[in-house]
């Protein structure tokens, strides 16, 4: 049966990604699948690091597998067996894989690269967890391309306005689950490179991986007539894909790595449109490597920073009002775990796993 | 190691001066640097990383709300554009933990109080921080590189003959002392009682050796006062907090650019589990060894107790158990002295510091004699073993003058330290000198320190090197009765002190807490990090300064160096060590010292 | 969640400058202050009494030696040390 791993990832800090993971174990531990925890950031501290506010806590049952950092194990109150050390260093010392063999509170560090968190999400996956959560930080989700699903974890601490909350998440939600899986054009092989073919497979154009300045393309709009394949296996900021809707043809058929390395590219916004621009133009955009997006969890909390005391407070926008402008644009269910209950949103994951088991 | 490039990126938009110091230090250390300007945006930041490939990127950025969010977007960027996986990342700044660091995706966090060194470990590839820091200390041996040659004649001449009177008076002689350090040494087989072998033979013949109230504890199980044995539950509490404590460790250097003065910190709260306390706190703050204090009635009863016990007063008791659960709590580079010096266990508390491990200790008979309140018959014959002793297990050990707080001028205290310092020549011992640097009742009456501290205590160090080529600590503390219970004025005037002591290049010293002059209570944590900080910023502020020798220490320190041999050459005439101790030629009852009587009468022909 | 007071190595100090007429005043308000604080075994170790008040520090032993140390305990369930 095919293992399966699963990203939350965050629109900022406080967001609500470590709560949606907690919610998530909880569900899915009574299902009976065997389940792998870990993050690629730190989790579990009592207070926040900058805002000195409380921050929601791992509890741990028994038989849950997680990897952590070496230092991560005498803080935590549950009792942990350690099954195997990872050559994965972090500033909280090596990741170790550990069952939780007494429940209790466990502080999580994990890989904080994708190659490293490739082989936890492996290991995990050698020692049994049939599903691994992997559990964000703050913004950062470049790692999480290694994930086989995500869910999107936002709300007011990304911004207060709910209107852009609810936008915000629709691009992101088009991002990930808009373009269709890849393939190179026929006769073309993959090179770490990006590459422009023309309608018959021939290179017209190669730079690096990754585009993050606007000369790298200047050799491509050069040819921009003869381009009808474009493959960018990197990284792409977003003056480049601006710069590229307007060089290039209708009609050309791009493709990316994964979702990640558009969400990454500055502007969601302007991710967005290029995919829907190109798609209205007769071209498509697509991925080597697809990320679906299963869901998405809004919190309405923010830490409002107080400048009288110089401390911050807790502080929340509407909480029906975010809900229901993010359902309304997202198009994948929204739920706040920590007023509905992680239920639906499990049976969701579950769906997913399913389907992957199947192949569906 | 190859030469790494690093990439040096001022994300704040002011403070790269860290970072500027870091670039001077790698490049010394041969490494190539690359300073971005402060103002770049995260984006061009990677652009930046893929056109120089470096080994190692160094940020610094102060983290308030809304900036881990830039720093995750550089790292998850760096992730995406493939270039995560060769480069070490690091960030520096205000309120980075390791934690932080982890959050962010980072390899590294520096917060504040970070040396260079440690940046450059990490571009380095070294052991990271508080490794690092652990396994910065290592011991030193203080009379490492000292010939112990005299360099004024007459006072040599006269040092040996009064030796040969202490060698010739001792060959018969024991004592209580004596014979219970013969037997610890013979009898108590470290081993075995680490193994909790049963050392049955040894009690049975040491109970019958001891005084009261040690030998109802050993026949009837009486303990002294406000004593009690620990509980299973708190020493597996004390076990764990060690061990936490230790995970977290890191032990500064206070001495700057300076390669001396070692520093240490008194202990001796009446509780070993404080006394831990308190030695992780003068560890961690920067002191490079701890000396034990044991009650002051421990000098005037005869025999040691038995067992891990607590007390509710000053000093902790010595027993095996004391100090060997405050041996294994102490960090791998803390120097450890057991002090022995003054009363009825002598010899056999440097036995006992010798079998456990010990790194020093401290003996003066003359001090024992005429302020410590030990009989000076008995002082000398204890002393004399307790030498013997401390050669045999390789410990060195200080030759205090604390007479001087009685009244005894510096000159004849001296005279008195030097008898010791050659008895312990003449028997392969290595001794410290430590004179006193105080604010004694001599200079009170006598006005050499009108006008600054510095000077006679100058003077008393420029005596003794004028006289021998030995190691020299003041003590004990130093700056002696200049404290008050103002913990602002006491931690500076230790400072003070600490200064002129590093000035003048000694080996090492003995600080107090800033609560060494209140006497309402304990000595406090707090108190001596007080004065650790106080001593660390002064070593900062003078860093290898020395101190000019000015006309009135040239004067005085010659004035010593003659009354010393005066001193001598009294004892010489006198032909009796023992007698002179006891007539006051060392220290007079006008000047304040009174030969002791703990242990009149106790020895006796061999 | 552990008693902060428990953590308290040996001795808690409160240091300040009152306003006030003498030193006798000084050590008499800075006992009260210490007392409404809920500190009883509190002893004053400095005071300096000029023209303005007094600098001075006050001292309330929460661990005395051979009592039992409260910062001794585990620490309590995940709560952060690293």
């Amino acid at each position: 049966m095919k293992k399966v791993s699963l990203g939350i990832i965050g629109t900022a800090k406080n967001t609500g990604k470590t709560t949606t993971a907690i919610a998530l174990v909880n569900f899915l531990v009574d299902t009976g699948i065997s389940l792998g925890l870990t993050s690629i950031g730190y989790d579990g501290e009592r207070v926040d690091n900058v805002t000195g506010l409380p921050k929601p806590r791992f509890f741990a049952p028994r038989g849950l597998l997680v990897a952590t950092a070496e230092r991560c194990l005498p803080a935590s109150s549950a009792r942990l067996t350690v099954l195997h050390e990872l050559n994965v260093e972090t500033p909280l010392g090596r990741v170790l894989l550990c069952r939780v063999s007494r429940e209790g509170l466990v502080v999580l560090a994990g890989p904080n690269q994708k190659r490293h968190l490739r082989a936890v999400i492996e290991r995990l996956y050698r020692e049994g967890a049939g599903l691994t959560i992997i559990d964000g930080a703050l913004n950062r989700m470049a790692p999480l391309a290694e994930a086989d699903g995500v869910i999107l974890a936002t709300g007011a601490a990304y911004c207060r306005e709910v209107e852009r909350v609810a936008r915000h998440a629709h691009y992101l939600s088009v991002i990930c689950n808009f373009p269709p899986k890849a393939h190179l054009p026929a006769g073309a092989s993959f090179t770490a490179e990006t590459v422009a073919w023309d309608d018959e497979g021939r290179v017209v154009a190669r730079t690096g991986p990754s585009l993050t300045e606007l000369e790298q393309l200047q050799q491509f709009f050069a040819c921009a007539g003869k381009v009808k394949f474009f493959l960018c296996p990197g990284l792409i900021l977003s003056p480049c894909l601006s710069a590229m809707l307007e060089a290039f043809p209708s009609g050309v058929n791009y493709i990316f790595a994964d979702p990640v390395k558009l969400m990454l590219c500055g502007d969601a916004e302007l991710a967005h449109n290029f995919i829907e621009t190109v798609a209205a133009r007769g071209g498509s955009v697509g991925y080597l490597r697809p990320l679906p997006l299963l869901a998405v969890t809004v919190n309405p909390f923010y830490p409002q920073y107080r400048a009288d005391t110089n401390e911050y407070q807790p502080a929340y926008v509407n909480r029906e009002e975010l809900l229901e402008k993010v359902a309304a644009l997202a198009k994948v269910p929204v739920f706040d775990v920590v007023y509905q209950g992680a239920e639906t949103l499990g049976q969701v994951v579950l769906d997913f796993v399913r389907a992957e088991h199947t192949g569906v | 190691m190859k030469p790494q490039k690093v990439l040096l990126v001022p994300l704040d938009p002011v403070h790269d001066v860290g970072l500027k110091m870091i670039r001077r230090a790698l490049q010394e250390a041969g490494h190539q640097t690359v300073l971005l300007p402060p103002d770049l945006t995260v984006e061009e930041v990677v652009h930046q990383v893929l056109k120089e490939s470096p080994d190692t990127v160094l940020v610094s950025r102060t983290v308030g709300y809304g900036v881990a969010e830039i720093l995750a977007r550089l790292v998850d960027l760096l992730d995406a554009v493939g270039a995560r996986e060769r480069v070490r990342l690091a960030v520096g700044g205000m309120a980075i933990r390791p934690e932080l660091a982890a959050e962010l995706g980072f390899d590294a966090g520096f917060g504040p109080g970070t040396t260079v060194e440690e940046a450059v470990a990490f571009v380095e590839g070294r052991p990271y921080q508080r490794e690092a820091g652990r396994q910065e200390k290592i011991k030193r041996d203080l009379t490492a590189g000292y010939s112990y040659e005299y360099r004024h004649q007459g006072i040599k001449e006269k040092l040996s003959l009064i030796s040969d009177m202490i060698l010739a008076w001792a060959e018969n002689k024991t004592s209580p002392g004596v014979q219970r350090a013969i037997l610890r040494e013979e009898m108590w087989d470290v081993e075995r009682w680490r193994n909790y072998e049963p050392v049955t033979e040894f009690f049975n013949e040491y109970a019958g050796l001891c005084g009261e109230p040690v030998r109802t504890f050993y026949l009837k199980g009486i303990f002294p006062p406000k004593t009690r044995r620990f509980t299973r539950e708190e020493v597996a509490a004390l076990e764990d907090y060690v061990r936490r404590t230790r995970e977290r460790m890191i032990v500064p250097r206070l001495q700057h650019t300076r390669e001396k003065p070692l520093v240490f910190n008194q202990y001796g709260t009446g509780c070993p589990f404080m006394d831990i306390g308190h030695i992780k706190v003068s560890e961690a703050w920067g002191a490079d060894g701890v000396i034990h204090f044991d009650p002051s009635w421990g000098a005037r009863v005869e025999g040691l107790f038995d067992g891990f016990l607590t007390h509710e007063e000053d000093g902790t008791l010595i027993t095996p158990a004391n100090l060997n659960r405050i041996k294994m709590s102490l960090e791998p580079g803390t120097l450890w002295q057991v002090r022995a010096h003054r009363g009825l266990n002598t010899p056999e508390t440097v036995v006992l510091a010798g079998k456990l491990g010990a790194d020093l200790t401290k003996i003066n008979i003359c001090y024992g004699s005429l302020g410590g309140g030990t009989d000076p018959a008995r002082m000398t014959i204890d002393g004399y073993w307790a030498i013997r002793f401390a050669a045999r297990y390789n410990l060195p050990f200080d030759v205090v003058t604390n007479e001087e707080l009685c009244g005894v001028p510096a000159y004849k205290a001296f005279a008195g330290m030097l008898i010791t310092v050659d008895l312990a020549l003449r028997l392969g011992g290595r001794p410290i000198l430590q004179p006193l640097f105080c604010y004694s009742p001599e200079v009170m009456v006598g006005g050499q320190m009108e006008d600054n501290y510095v000077e006679y205590n100058a003077a008393k160090i420029l005596a003794l090197r004028q006289i021998i080529d030995a190691p020299v600590w003041p003590g004990a503390p130093i700056g002696f009765l200049t404290h008050t219970e103002d913990r602002v004025q006491s931690s500076a005037t230790t400072a003070f002190h600490a200064c002129a002591a590093a000035m003048l290049d000694v080996d090492a010293i003995t600080i107090a807490s800033s609560d060494e002059a209140y006497s309402g209570g304990p000595i406090s944590a707090p108190a001596k990090i007080d004065t650790l900080r106080a001593v660390r910023e002064g070593f900062r502020f003078f860093g290898r300064l020395k101190l000019p020798v000015t006309p009135k220490m040239e004067r005085w320190s010659e004035e010593i160096v003659a009354g010393i041999e005066k001193v001598l050459a009294r004892v010489v005439e006198r032909g009796d060590f023992v007698a002179a101790l006891y007539e006051g030629l060392l220290g007079s009852r006008e000047d304040g010292a009174y030969p002791g009587r703990n242990g009149r009468g106790t020895v006796f022909e061999a | 969640m552990a008693k902060p007071l428990e953590r308290v190595m040996d001795a808690l100090d409160l240091e300040t400058c009152l306003v006030c007429a003498s030193e006798e005043e000084g050590r008499r308000l800075m006992i009260q202050l210490a007392r409404e604080l809920g500190f009883q075994d509190v002893d004053i170790v400095f005071i300096q009494f000029q023209g303005p008040g007094v600098r001075v520090r006050a001292r309330a032993y929460v661990h005395r030696s051979g009592s039992v140390y409260g910062w001794l305990k585990p620490p309590h369930a995940g709560e952060v040390e690293a």
